[in-house]
């Protein structure tokens, strides 16, 4: 109002509306170049098979410099998928059924489609920094551990978005997420053994949890292996009950996803495959070995089966040590169209596998499905 | 003044209802028991959950502790260590004294325990017999564990909880007997058995409901407690004898006489006729509600005057009881008297160690025991110079009833009948849960004689069989004044006794 008309003041106007522009078009400018250069440092939560940071945004195309320490006391890595959680998990069980070649690729298997960055695995305390450019198509892109097992939990998001909001940047793993339930069983070091009811499971239930997340569940009765998991392993609420109120002894929860054993009845046949087998149970040693060995005599011979991960996919390695006074040939059936198999010795007619008696002391059958 | 006392009244109703608070949480926490016994209770890590199944000693001095959560923990001193782990629900356990050997009772079967490379952790886990049947049913327990001197095994295996009520499934609805709570899901529920060193599986005895607990005198004689219950009036401690029928009939479908045959044909008065009635009745809602392993005083007195007694403990109640046997007409009755109360959760194993301290097992979980501990252990341990002010025994005589004392009493009120309440009944042997105190009947003893030195009275009174008859003792205290402690005592007659020479 008062410059109104004054030509000095119409000129102070102009210069400043002229010099605003300038300033913000240069602090627009710079701002965005220095937005440009995003870092993110992410750590590992010691003890806790977590990461602790379970989400974070970038903006389309902008180059992310990341810094992954890793200060477990167990050695982890870190993998950035284009996909879903499904994706993810096929991504890590591609990983742990890499057997020897594992170590040597860092964990990380040869899936360039779906996997778009990766350190390499760290020892404890180590740390590694990558730079990369953010992907131009906004969505989530998940990253996980690949090291056997840390994939149910070690896990979080990398959001790309145009505008994230201001909690959007930097979302860190919740105190109560980060530490597991004490109820659930997550064998992070060596096999764990469970006898309990399981649900849909015999009653004589010997529940076996690896480390790599490959779960099975053997019959005490049958001498059967019932069915495999894939997954962190238990939930023993039921069994232990929760609470005061609770007087357990209900079946524990298999967490994960049941995956067909393939054997049907007792698959042993000695001497002949009319021989109806007489199957006891005998127990099973734990410790001291690399996994559970189940102990049965099939009509009077004693047999110990070892049962473990396999090593060609997602499935079982089912290793058989026979008395060495066995010397008839054995015969095992199998249902072949459930799955692949590999059996190490003997030869295959339909879904029989006769193994001579100079083969029969040791011999071992996977039964697997590719990811 | 008007004003300035209403208003304070709140106030100070408010301190008296927290006095009251405080005083009544006081009364619950400290365990009350006879004079000379103290109570204490064991540190547990909060890391670990102790639901007591099972209580051994080691050789070593270490007791070990099995648990409803499967795991077996070592406590020597007070260094706690996981001896075995994953197993399931492990609810009796048996060390021997010599080779010190572990097995333990789990649900599915009975399990040699072996650590063969001497780390202190179990690495073989031996099946010794899983000849029994087990569904998901949760109420099919397997308890344990004694062992005989020839080193054969004995367990309870509990019947399943059939009724699609409280089961929620008619699945386990196999074997209920007149509608019954309990039934037989899978084969030998509701018996005990025997295992022989060979491993042979041998059904023992049948008729069980829920046997909780079970206990070898040095004798070898065998007992166990039974839970109240359908066909179980009140709980009951038995003698387990070969072949012998305790009462629950769903268990008679795996006798080979009863193959195929219809139960619901066989009428109560008949299964009646079958059982052997229990030694003792535990008072339900008085004394126990589900009672636990009965052990015996074999500690050559270092837990007081109670030598060859049995103890036993009370999931519900939290408490201590004590048990006399006698044998009449061939057969064992006698009576309970209760112990100690107020302890922190529900009793359900004992053990006496090398030094007569009583460890005491306790788990409440689910089964709402009295206490503020969900699970636990507490010992009891007798000062050794404090005799108690207690009943020592009540027993049969031809003319009546004998009571002894630990030490001399007052003669006043021990010589006046007007001190003594007696009153009998029975309870209903029936399928039906439970039964009520019938035909309660007060009797007004017709002498009363003393001996000289205080310690026994004699009460002439008729006697009826399968009453239990209840002692109540008002005002009695001992020579040097002090007050008996339980003042109760219940006599479980199945058997007049015939002679007065034993």
């Amino acid at each position: 109002m008062h410059a109104d008309g004054h030509p000095f003041m119409k000129a102070i106007t102009r210069y400043f509306r002229e010099t605003t522009w300038l300033i913000l078009g240069a602090w627009l400018f710079a701002g965005n170049a220095l937005q440009a250069d995003r870092s993110v440092t992410l750590s590992t939560l010691p003890g806790k098979l977590r990461f602790d940071i379970a989400e974070f945004s970038v903006l389309p195309g902008e180059k992310v410099a990341l810094t992954f320490i890793n200060n477990d006391e167990m050695v982890h890595n870190w993998v950035l998928i284009r996909g879903d959680a499904s994706t993810t998990m096929m991504v890590a069980q591609k990983a742990w059924a890499m057997g020897d070649a594992a170590a040597d690729r860092q964990f990380v298997p040869e899936i360039p489609e779906v996997i778009l960055h990766f350190t390499k695995v760290l020892e404890s305390g180590e740390k590694e920094f990558l730079e990369f450019v953010a992907p131009l198509e906004e969505g989530s892109y998940p990253y996980v551990c690949t090291l056997p097992g840390h994939a149910f939990s070690m896990k979080g998001v990398m959001k790309v978005l145009a505008a994230p909001a201001p909690d959007q940047w930097i979302v860190r793993a919740q105190d109560d997420a980060v530490s597991e339930d004490p109820l659930t069983l997550h064998p992070h070091h060596a096999p764990i053994v469970k006898r309990a009811f399981v649900e849909e499971g015999p009653p004589r239930s010997v529940l076996m949890g690896f480390p790599g997340g490959v779960n099975a569940c053997f019959d005490a009765e049958t001498c059967v292996t019932s069915f495999g998991w894939f997954g962190p392993f238990l939930d023993i609420g039921p069994d232990w009950g929760r609470n005061a109120n609770q007087r357990g002894g209900g079946p524990v929860k298999v967490l994960g996803e049941r995956f067909s054993s393939s054997w049907g009845a007792f698959p042993l046949r000695l001497g002949a495959k009319t021989l109806t087998p007489q199957v006891v149970f005998k127990g099973y040693e734990l410790r001291g070995v690399d996994a559970p060995v189940m102990e049965y005599t099939v009509n009077g011979a004693w047999i110990r089966q070892v049962i473990e991960p396999s090593d060609k996919g997602v499935g079982l390695k089912h290793t058989f040590t026979l008395d060495s006074g066995v010397v008839t040939p054995v015969y095992i059936y199998l249902d072949r169209s459930q799955c692949d198999v590999e059996a190490s010795a003997g030869k295959w007619d339909g879904n029989w596998l006769a193994i001579e008696p100079e083969d029969n002391h040791s011999f071992s059958i996977q039964t697997y499905h590719q990811p | 003044m008007q004003l300035r006392y209403s208003f304070l009244e709140p106030l100070s109703r408010l301190c008296a209802l927290a006095c009251a608070v405080l005083v009544a949480f006081l009364m619950v926490a400290a365990p009350k028991g006879p004079e000379g016994y103290v109570v204490e209770t064991v540190d547990i890590p909060d890391e670990i959950t102790l639901g007591v199944g099972g209580l051994a000693f080691h050789p070593s001095g270490a007791l070990f502790i099995t648990t409803r959560e499967g795991q077996v923990w070592r406590l020597k001193g007070q260094d706690w260590q996981l001896f075995a782990d994953g197993l399931h629900e492990v609810l009796g356990i048996y060390i021997d004294p010599v080779s010190e050997d572990i097995w333990v009772m789990q649900r599915p079967e009975l399990t040699q325990l072996v650590d063969r490379d001497g780390d202190g952790r179990a690495d073989v886990y031996r099946t010794i017999t899983a000849a029994w049947g087990l569904t998901d049913n949760y109420h099919e327990y397997a308890f344990g564990l004694v062992r005989d001197a020839e080193g054969s095994f004995y367990g309870t295996l509990n019947t399943s909880l059939s009724w699609v009520g409280w089961a929620g499934s008619s699945k386990w609805d196999i074997g209920r007997v007149h509608d019954g709570k309990m039934g037989r899901a899978a084969r030998y529920r509701g018996w005990s058995f025997k295992v022989t060193p060979q491993g042979e599986f041998i059904p023992w005895s049948m008729g069980m409901r829920s046997p909780a607990g079970l206990g070898m005198n040095r004798h070898g004689e065998i007992f166990y407690t039974d839970n109240q219950g359908d066909w179980n009036g009140s709980s009951t401690l038995q003698h387990v004898v070969k072949g012998r029928f305790h009462g629950h009939p769903s268990s008679l479908m795996d006798h080979p006489e009863f193959a195929g045959k219809d139960l619901n044909a066989i009428s109560v008065d008949a299964y009646r006729e079958m059982r052997t009635p229990p030694a003792v009745y535990f008072i339900h809602g008085d004394l126990a509600n589900s009672p636990g392993e009965p052990v015996f005083d074999e500690t050559a007195g270092q837990f007081g005057p109670f030598e060859d007694q049995i103890f036993v403990g009370d999931q519900t109640r939290s408490n201590l009881m004590r048990i006399v046997l006698e044998k009449v007409q061939g057969a064992y009755q006698g009576a309970i008297f209760n112990f100690i109360e107020g302890l922190q959760s529900g009793v359900v194993r004992n053990q006496f160690n090398e030094q007569g301290v009583l460890y005491v097992g306790q788990t409440g979980r689910g089964w709402r025991s009295a206490g503020d501990k969900i699970f636990g252990l507490q010992t009891v341990r007798w000062d050794r110079q404090t005799t108690p002010v207690e009943m020592l025994s009540i027993g049969l005589t031809t003319r009546g009833f004998e009571i002894r004392f630990t030490q001399p009493m007052d003669m006043k009120a021990l010589a006046d009948a007007s001190h003594y309440e007696i009153e009998h009944w029975h309870y209903l042997y029936r399928p039906e849960y439970g039964s009520p105190k019938a035909d309660r009947t007060k009797v007004v003893p017709e002498r009363i004689e003393v001996t000289h030195d205080g310690m026994r009275v004699h009460c002439q009174m008729p006697q009826l069989e399968g009453k239990v008859y209840q002692f109540r003792l008002n005002g009695m205290q001992s020579r040097s004044g002090r007050p008996l402690t339980n003042p109760i005592g219940w006599y479980t007659l199945n058997k007049r006794r015939l002679s007065d020479l034993r």
